[in-house]
């Protein structure tokens, strides 16, 4: 069971949250790039084995969407991780 | 085992979400509200109401059912700025007081929260979850409160007739 911290309502209980996938690579202009690119873009989902950011929903709690860093070998959740999403 | 608590289930407050940046709720309330509560997951009373904090730019105004009107005619929900948004509630919550030496563990086993005192304190007010339902908890007295949607009363109700072993 994980502990998440929300930034508004501190540590809660896993389940109090919806989990809302890998924050995934900002929107290119599809005008600029491949469409093997824009492709990647549409498809392609952060997978990484280690720290990656996700949305989470505080669904039962404060009702607020939040991004966190977790790494998906270990499953603790960093507080300062080293890269922004 | 049996726990030394009292349970009552009360159906109905006057409940009014309100919803706005700080600035614009404080504005359009101070003629009725005096102050609202600024630590996030906390309330304040005044009078017999309660402001509660449970959200960003999110709170709850809880009051007695019978001055539902009144509070309908000094907030007037219908007129508010559309930068805020007032929505009576009253009919979608009801409420659960419990009481006595053991509320403590009978919320420990129905839901996750921390209750430590540190965590937890007389002034809390949050959403969490109560058997699995959200639920939204704050202290009341020696005790606590919690209200769930009015859909799950009776079923909540049923449970923690079990939790008591009764």
């Amino acid at each position: 069971m994980l502990l998440i911290h929300c930034p508004f309502c501190k540590n809660r209980n896993e389940t109090e949250f919806v989990y809302g996938g890998p924050v995934g690579a900002n929107r290119p202009d599809p005008n600029l790039v491949s469409d093997e690119e824009w492709v990647d873009y549409l498809t392609m989902v952060p997978n990484p084995m280690g720290p990656v950011y996700e949305r989470w929903w505080h669904a039962r709690g404060c009702d607020q969407w939040f991004i966190i860093c977790r790494d998906t070998v270990t499953h603790e959740i960093l507080e300062n991780p080293s890269e922004e999403p | 085992m049996t726990y030394n608590v009292k349970i009552q289930r009360k159906l109905l407050n006057a409940l009014f979400d309100i919803k706005g940046s700080i600035r614009d709720v404080k504005s359009y309330l101070k003629e009725c509200v005096k102050s609202l509560p600024v630590k996030p997951s906390s309330y304040i009373t005044q009078g017999n109401w309660k402001i509660l904090y449970v959200g960003p730019n999110h709170w709850i105004l809880l009051a007695p059912i019978d001055q539902e009107q009144q509070l309908v005619s000094s907030l007037r929900p219908h007129d508010c700025p559309a930068s805020i948004s007032i929505v009576l509630i009253s009919d979608t919550l009801t409420f659960f007081h419990i009481d006595g030496p053991d509320a403590f563990d009978i919320i420990s086993i129905a839901s996750p929260i921390n209750l430590n005192a540190d965590a937890f304190t007389p002034e809390t007010a949050t959403f969490s979850e109560i058997f699995g339902l959200k639920a939204l908890i704050f202290r009341h007295g020696d005790g606590f409160q919690f209200a769930v949607d009015q859909s799950f009363g009776d079923m909540v109700s049923n449970y923690l007739d079990l939790t008591l072993a009764n």
